[in-house]
């Protein structure tokens, strides 16, 4: 399975970058709750960095085990992978436990587990695993399997409810869709489609308070010390940062809990007021830089499912930066997704360090490197 | 095996594309966050977190004629902890019980309760604050608040009134003059975390809240001081109920002092009962008795029905359709000029005058003289009095008895204020208590014309006589020659004129010949002796002693000066000196100079310099007479009882 040579193959950059997001993710995450968290439960200011130390370590075990396995693997039991995330998900309704009015862990012991978050890479593989086997043009059956494959734990997902991941799952079917060649005119056809059927859902599917996220992402001003709260308090505490921000660790509004989750959902915010618009942009440009080696690895996939594997987990980070930043900065509905590498939390991170892992794998054995040949 | 892997590797370059695509919408959102409307959001995150809280201004001060504080406004101090801030529990629960003198296992105990904030102490020392302030304990906070003082606890407690715990006005000069003294908003606002907690370290906006503007009295606290001992003393001394005295300058109308007694605190007005915050001087009637004689004469002078040369005759009595008026004096006068009229007090003579000028008349001058309504003083609550208007229901009689001062209802205002006229040549002025809102609004003396120059200066006269001959005497003053008029008015108790609760007063101007001041005192049911001539008198005496010499005005030695008017000259009492004016020079030089004329120096305070003397330079003093000499205020006020020296 492993080889040494392949060794020589890292993709640093991609490494490189991975640790840089970590370590900006824990020292924000110092920042937003070493001050505020003291005040309000007592706690020891640290408690959170530790825990978030711990998980990075976790993670980059977990990234150099799944870089060591081989992803061909992850195709064998793709199918497989797929059930045990639906079953989680099945699970989460029966023996999840309710936060703030929504059921999306389950705890076991210390840990609680988010199957959300790893229903999504579930998700790319079955995507890959079935795609790396079909050739566009594609026919009506097989497009309705792919779809079945993504709306069933979207739906899932979106029962919990979890609006946030169920349009992480959308973005992946279309990426998918995309990225393997789906005639684009099925692609303009589907996104007038959806464009259609979105309203329709507004109405039907989408519960008040998500109606409610999208009312204020359409008018900030509406319902500024309710659903509107975040978001407003995010931008203030962005927008408050300036060119070069407050400085690291002071910044005034995320620490004196105006924001609200400074330290997962809304990190991007105390990035934004403590180190301004260069420090900020300087992040999404580490995302871009980290985006771009994942669009390399998948040209340089060895096989079809490598690639589509690639393209899908590129495409899962990229979509939650955009939707987290995105949200933060008042661009589109906060959904209450987390940013990659920098948000508090062992799911998410675990997740993505997973998927680090794994472009990784692709990534050592492509196909130039491969001298027994195709 | 020769698979297309993807069918282009255009559609990933595309991915590529739409990425950048993102993160430069990201980027010029940002931008737009950040560059463009930073600073907009910059300032709306700090109004957010910078949470006023409302600052009263302190109420403006109020001060006497001199700019002495009589009410003042002074922050105090309170103590508050924020537990979860507190590191080191025990050593700042032992150093804040040690400084505030408390203890120290239940400042402990507070310290360690689980609530965001709690009161310490409340109302602490400056100097507690201050050293709480320099250990700077994270967690300990002190928050202001303004309140009222009155360094001179009780002295013009009536004048200047109360004001509420929300720093508003209810009674006095509070009340009347809130709207100025009341102070601006102002706010303080400190950055607060979401859930109001000050922020240590914090950005704190002060915005000074306006104080409210400062009133000037007209009162003179030394002359209030004089006048409030004066009468209280006299008042015990008689076993009466209460007093009052009222000194107006009768050139402008202002009111000098005004006391009545009982009187109480305003800091701590609710330990004494209500009663004691009337100020009867303004708010009371009663029936004037003899003192309002003086009215009648001004006004059958004015209407020309009498002169000085008018003699009188009293037989004792009098009969008024059927009823029988009798003079105090069973008997009666006999034959009298006018003057001897007033200086006697006959009252057949009045009840004449009161007939002879007729309800019309009676009431027009009257109510041209400032009676039956308000003088328009600036105090609330003034009384408007009582003059009947003639009428069928009005018998005949009703005009004798109010000829001597019967069947009609005044405040003392209202006879001082014409007193006052009489004294300036015939100008009724509105008294007043403020000379002065603010720095700029200085408060002009209204006045109208109610007698003729002459009337007035005849009246004077006749005042003067009282006083050196009549049954003023005991209002006298040595070096002074005083107009006035006793009264001692029957309280009607149950319908009928009591015999033994009665009101003693004095109505009075000084100097006679070129009068500055007016006064009036009134004292309520003496018991120990009843008339106006031996009760009332004497204060009025006793007050102008000592304030005609500290208003400038120089005593006359009677025997180089003879009477003006050319009535008998007074007995000059022997052996008597003018005090020096020692005020400003060292406490051994001042007292070798009153020693060397045989005067007693009696030093208040420990400073080194005179800073203030009693009795006042150029009064006349009979030798071995104590002068009280301050060597600063405070203890100034303490020493005031040098004016039972006066007594």
């Amino acid at each position: 399975m492993y080889r040494y040579r392949y060794l020589d193959n890292i993709n640093w950059r991609l490494v490189i970058t991975t640790l840089a997001l970590t370590i900006i993710g824990i020292v924000f995450i110092y920042s937003s709750t070493h001050a505020s968290q003291t005040l309000r439960y007592g706690v020891s200011p640290n408690a959170y960095l530790t825990k978030q130390l711990k998980f990075v370590l976790l993670g980059i075990v977990v990234a150099i085990i799944t870089a060591m396995l081989d992803y061909r693997d992850f195709e064998r039991f793709a199918w497989l992978i797929y059930v045990l995330a639906l079953l989680l998900l099945i699970a989460v309704p029966i023996l999840g436990t309710e936060i703030n009015g929504a059921k999306r862990w389950i705890f076991i012991g210390a840990f609680s587990i988010q199957p959300a978050e790893f229903a999504k890479l579930a998700v790319i593989i079955a995507l890959a695993k079935f795609f790396s086997g079909k050739e566009p043009p594609f026919s009506f059956w097989e497009i309705l399997q792919a779809l079945i494959i993504v709306l069933v734990p979207a739906f899932l997902v979106s029962r919990q409810p979890d609006l946030g991941t169920a349009m992480i799952f959308a973005i992946l079917a279309f990426g998918f869709f995309f990225l393997a060649g789906l005639d684009l005119k099925y692609l303009i056809g589907a996104t007038i489609a959806g464009l259609i059927v979105a309203p329709l859902a507004y109405i039907f599917v989408l519960k008040d308070y998500q109606k409610k996220r999208i009312k204020v992402y359409l008018n900030p001003e509406f319902d500024p010390y309710g659903a509107g709260y975040n978001v407003r308090q995010s931008k203030i505490a962005i927008g408050s940062g300036k060119l070069w921000g407050k400085g690291l660790f002071n910044s005034t509004q995320s620490q004196l809990n105006w924001l609200p989750e400074h330290h997962t959902d809304y990190i991007f915010a105390v990035i934004g007021e403590e180190i301004g618009f260069i420090g900020a942009a300087f992040v999404i440009g580490l995302y871009f830089y980290l985006l771009w080696q994942g669009v390399k690895i998948t040209l340089e996939a060895r096989d079809r499912f490598g690639a589509l594997l690639a393209g899908g987990i590129t495409l899962m980070i990229f979509a939650h930066v955009l939707i987290n930043i995105g949200g933060a900065i008042g661009l589109m509905p906060s959904t209450g997704l987390t940013l990659p590498f920098i948000s508090y939390g062992v799911n998410n991170l675990l997740v993505n360090m997973i998927a680090i892992g794994l472009l990784l794998s692709i990534s050592m054995r492509q196909k130039k490197l491969n001298f027994y040949g195709a | 095996m020769r698979i297309a892997y993807l069918t282009g590797k255009k559609r990933i370059w595309y991915m590529l594309i739409g990425f950048l695509f993102g993160c430069l919408i990201l980027w010029a959102r940002l931008f737009y966050v950040q560059i463009i409307r930073g600073e907009e959001i910059y300032n709306s995150a700090l109004t957010q977190r910078l949470r006023p809280i409302p600052v009263d201004g302190a109420r403006g001060d109020i001060l006497d004629r001199n700019g002495v504080l009589l009410a003042g406004s002074e922050n105090l101090a309170s103590v508050y902890v924020i537990p979860v801030e507190i590191k080191d529990k025990p050593k700042v629960a032992e150093l804040l019980s040690r400084i505030l003198n408390l203890d120290k296992e239940q400042t402990l105990e507070r310290i360690q309760k689980r609530a965001a904030a709690v009161w310490l102490k409340k109302r602490i020392t400056q100097k507690e604050a201050m050293e709480i302030r320099n250990l700077a304990i994270q967690g300990v906070g002190i928050v202001e608040s303004p309140k009222r003082v009155y360094p001179f606890g009780s002295l013009a407690a009536h004048i200047i009134g109360i004001s509420g715990i929300d720093n508003q006005g209810l009674e006095g000069m509070e009340l009347v003059y809130d709207h100025w003294l009341t102070g601006g908003k102002g706010s303080y606002m400190v950055e607060r975390d979401a859930s109001g907690r000050e922020v240590p370290e914090a950005v704190k906006v002060y915005e000074i809240p306006k104080k409210g503007d400062a009133l000037t009295l007209s009162i003179d606290i030394s002359f209030q001081s004089i006048t409030e001992k004066a009468l209280a003393k006299r008042v015990i001394e008689t076993g009466a109920k209460s007093g009052l005295a009222i000194f107006l300058d009768v050139l402008t109308g202002e009111v000098l002092s005004m006391a009545s007694y009982p009187t109480f605190e305003p800091e701590n007005y609710q330990d004494y009962p209500a009663i004691n915050r009337r100020n009867i001087a303004v708010t009371d009637l009663y029936e004037p008795g003899s003192t309002f004689k003086v009215m009648t004469a001004a006004a059958a002078l004015e209407e020309g029905i009498t002169s000085l040369d008018r003699r009188f005759f009293d037989p004792g009595f009098m009969v008024v359709s059927g009823w029988r008026i009798r003079c105090w004096r069973s008997g009666g006068h006999g034959s009298q000029t006018f003057t001897e009229t007033l200086e006697n007090s006959c009252n057949i003579a009045y009840a004449t005058l009161g007939l002879e000028l007729g309800g019309d008349k009676f009431n027009y001058y009257a109510r041209k003289y400032g009676f039956g309504q308000k003088t328009g003083i600036d105090f609330p609550g003034e009384a408007t009095g009582l003059i009947y208007k003639p009428g069928p229901k009005v018998p005949l009689v009703t005009w004798a008895n109010m000829g001597f001062g019967q069947s009609i209802s005044i405040t003392p205002l209202q006879l001082v204020s014409f007193v006052a006229a009489i004294a300036n040549g015939g100008i009724l002025y509105v008294p007043h208590l403020v000379k002065q809102i603010g720095d700029d609004k200085p408060i002009e003396p209204k006045g109208t014309r109610i007698l003729d120059e002459k009337t007035a200066k005849t009246l004077r006269e006749m005042l003067l006589s009282v006083v050196e001959n009549g049954s003023g005497r005991t209002a006298q003053v040595a070096g002074y020659r005083i107009g006035g008029k006793t009264g001692t008015a029957q309280m009607v108790i149950a319908g009928r004129y009591s015999h033994t609760s009665v009101i003693a007063s004095f109505v009075g101007l000084a100097p006679a010949e070129s009068p500055a001041i007016a006064g009036i005192i009134a004292i309520h049911e003496p018991t120990t002796m009843q008339y106006g001539g031996q009760v009332s008198a004497p204060v009025f005496a006793a007050i102008a002693s000592a304030i005609l010499p500290a208003l400038g005005i120089k005593p006359i030695p009677e025997t180089i000066q003879p009477n003006p008017w050319g009535g008998p000259a007074k007995r000059i009492p022997q052996s008597e000196v003018v005090v020096p004016n020692v005020i400003g020079k060292s406490v051994y030089e001042a007292q070798k100079e009153l020693k060397t004329l045989s005067l007693i120096p009696e030093t208040v305070g420990d400073g080194p310099t005179i800073t203030d003397q009693v009795p006042q330079e150029k009064q006349l003093l009979k030798e071995g007479s104590k002068v009280y000499l301050f060597t600063d205020f405070e203890t100034c006020i303490d020493g005031l009882t040098a004016v039972d020296a006066l007594i």
